[in-house]
């Protein structure tokens, strides 16, 4: 061999060396942005839609309204009827707006002797930061030194009509603001919604003795029934299934690995694990995604929201892929730290027919983890129920539900032994003892449907009215009509 | 001996005696709410009795009348400030508000209940009678209410609700815990 041939043979292996280190090169400096061109979002939906999205006031409504007529008779006010929140609303921000306001701690005696006379409490089951929720309720405040940070109720009685009263759940502090404008507005709502029909409630002391001021219901009728549905997915539709997984994955799926388990799970791994998609064959969906090491900065809990609710809306969307429309509902919202890094937890309810939609055994329907300007964790497992079906529960007659107060009476040792087995001992020695023990600790009650899987151990496909009895985060169902106990209770609001 | 078992049997039927002169209410059975001589403000009630053995009670609901010139017409419970001035009524007359209900309780601990609506004021009474199975009543227990306009209730009294005005310190304390926590 000449030397001229050698000298270009190793420039041949030069130049391929060359070519394979400018490829490599390259992938290693746009492997980020890479991953990012090859993921962006195909959903279902064509690049020119827009992502149908629920608006965030729409989003975040009261958990309860509890109106109180006086000489202890009340109502919760229905879903159906909310405008009466939007009216609410109105009359705080013509309050907040005046230049005069000013602010007293009160405390919690005080706050339950003022709301003992006429009065309509407004309750969340999550704290909102003071000042972002009133910007997002289009509410001008005037007024700077304000030091609310969060609030969990907001609450007018008659008692101190110059006043609004605010309680921020997570500093534990009530304050009364007071100003110079005129509240007779929320007396006529008070007044409007006693002379319509409502149904009634009570104190629970009153029809028990007890110290417990938890509202109790009776005499209640409904129209609720049992509702069929369908699981959203299925672990035999494929091509619906790998349409979803190319929400997060990208329409070629590199770097992707699938897995599918002898069970009717799939499960999509990207890379070694930073992304894993698992869709069980109960329906339920669940993405997780290792935090990046970008740089992290925390976003604001509206931000944060708004985060959730496009992700939301980009994976799987804000329906159920097939059934009708349901309305959507900020169920909680927590803080939440993972890697040292701090975002929210966000877990969002369905209303059925202005009723809310529990899943029994810890699962929700939609939660979404955002830390900073990433998702760490997405769970999804939305219910598909036919517009037929929905529509005819319009026409069903009202039927009288099983009062409360026998359900207590009828499972108080049932809903002891839930207690017992999440580590709340009810003491006592007779049955007596352990019936007004268990009574005491009730911290809700309240009407919605529940989804089961099994009812009387027969797999039903239907979601079921029931009165849902809370103690702490501990959720129990009873079926509306006869009072027994439904499904496993939760613990946490809809998931453990 | 004759004496002392004479008397025993004297101290015997005493005891006995008195037990059923004055045990005229069940003390298995427990009218929750109204109170007894309570006040409400309100044209609707809820009634509750607590009964702490199977057993069958008869509850009926009475609005206590004065009858005069023959009539039988509501007691103007305005004027009464007291529970004294309820025993100078007379002429009294009650007439039910709804049909004697009877209510079977079969289990250790459960509840009579029932909303009443539309009352209007005036004196009422709610009479509870523990019977057996054939029908006789075995204990009987009262409990009056007054019902008053709700345009009486009294007002709170506003110093009830005050507390301290929030300085200009408190105010930059709080911002600052809420920046930087505590």
């Amino acid at each position: 061999m000449t030397r001229p041939i050698q000298i270009e043979r190793v420039k041949t292996i030069f130049i391929v060396v060359l070519f394979i280190m400018t490829i490599l090169l390259l992938y290693f400096s746009w492997k980020d942005s890479f991953i990012v061109s090859i993921k962006i979002p195909i959903d279902f939906l064509s690049q020119e839609e827009t992502i149908p999205m629920p608006l965030t006031e729409d989003l975040i409504k009261p958990n309860e309204i509890m109106v109180n007529f006086g000489s202890d008779a009340h109502t919760i006010v229905a879903r159906k009827d909310y405008a009466y929140w939007d009216a609410f609303v109105l009359s705080v921000s013509g309050f907040l707006n005046r230049e005069n306001l000013t602010i007293t701690e009160i405390t919690k005696n005080q706050f339950d002797e003022a709301t003992g006379f006429r009065s309509i409490r407004v309750k969340f089951d999550y704290n909102l930061p003071f000042k972002d929720t009133l910007a997002q309720l289009d509410i001008q405040l005037n007024e700077n030194n304000i030091p609310i940070e969060m609030f969990t109720w907001i609450a007018y009685s008659t008692a101190i009509k110059d006043s609004i009263i605010i309680y921020d759940g997570k500093n534990q502090k009530y304050y009364r603001l007071i100003s110079d404008y005129d509240l007779t507005a929320l007396n006529t709502i008070i007044d409007d919604i006693e002379k319509n029909s409502f149904d009634p409630y009570f104190p629970m002391r009153v029809f028990l003795g007890l110290d417990n001021s938890t509202l109790m219901p009776i005499s209640v009728k409904t129209e609720m029934k049992e509702i069929a549905y369908g699981k959203e997915i299925n672990y035999y539709e494929t091509e619906k299934i790998v349409k979803l997984a190319q929400t997060f994955f990208g329409e070629g799926f590199d770097f992707v690995r699938k897995i599918t388990e002898s069970s009717g799970t799939t499960i999509y791994m990207y890379g070694y694990g930073q992304e894993i998609l698992i869709l069980n064959k109960d329906g339920a969906i669940e993405y997780k995604e290792e935090l990046g090491n970008a740089s992290y900065s925390a976003l604001s809990f509206f931000d944060s929201l708004d985060l959730a609710a496009n992700f939301i809306g980009a994976h799987g969307s804000w329906e159920s892929l097939n059934g009708t429309k349901l309305t959507p509902y900020l169920k909680d919202a927590s803080p939440i730290i993972i890697d040292d890094k701090s975002g929210y937890r966000f877990k969002f309810g369905m209303i059925i027919n202005n009723h809310p939609l529990y899943l029994d055994g810890g699962r929700e329907t939609l939660s979404v983890d955002v830390i900073g300007n990433e998702i760490a964790n997405y769970k999804r497992q939305m219910l598909d129920i036919s517009q037929n079906t929905l529509d005819s529960l319009i026409n069903e007659p009202l039927r009288q539900t099983m009062d409360p107060i026998n359900i207590l009476t009828d499972n108080h040792i049932a809903i002891k032994t839930v207690l017992n087995a999440a580590g709340i001992i009810v003491p006592g020695t007779t049955e007596t003892d352990f019936f007004e023990n268990t009574s005491i600790l009730i911290d809700e009650i309240k009407m919605g449907y529940v989804k089961t899987d099994e009812k009387d151990g027969i797999q039903t496909g239907k979601v079921y009215p029931a009165w849902i009895f809370r103690v702490g985060d501990i959720y129990m169902y009873f079926d509306i009509f006869t009072g027994k106990l439904l499904g496993n209770p939760n613990q946490g609001p809809g998931g453990v | 001996m004759k004496k002392y078992v004479f008397t025993i049997v004297l101290i015997m039927i005493m005891l006995i005696s008195t037990s059923i002169a004055f045990a005229d209410t069940d003390p298995g059975v427990v009218v929750v709410n109204p109170e007894q001589y309570g006040t409400i403000y309100s044209d609707s009630l809820l009634v509750s009795v607590k009964i702490l053995e199977p057993k069958t009670i008869k509850v009926t609901f009475y609005e206590e009348k004065q009858i005069k010139n023959g009539v039988a017409v509501a007691i103007n419970v305005n004027n009464i400030k007291e529970q004294s001035d309820l025993a100078e009524l007379s002429n009294l007359t009650s007439e039910p508000v709804y049909d004697k209900e009877t209510f079977v309780s079969t289990n250790k601990v459960s509840f009579y209940t029932k909303r009443v609506e539309g009352i209007t004021p005036g004196l009422y009474r709610l009479k509870v009678d523990t019977v057996n199975a054939s029908g006789k009543i075995l204990f009987t227990s009262n409990t009056h209410l007054i019902v008053k306009d709700k345009s009486l209730e009294p007002e709170a009294e506003e110093s009830k609700f005050k507390g301290p005005q929030l300085t200009t310190m408190q105010i930059l304390q709080n911002f600052f815990k809420n920046i930087f926590g505590n």
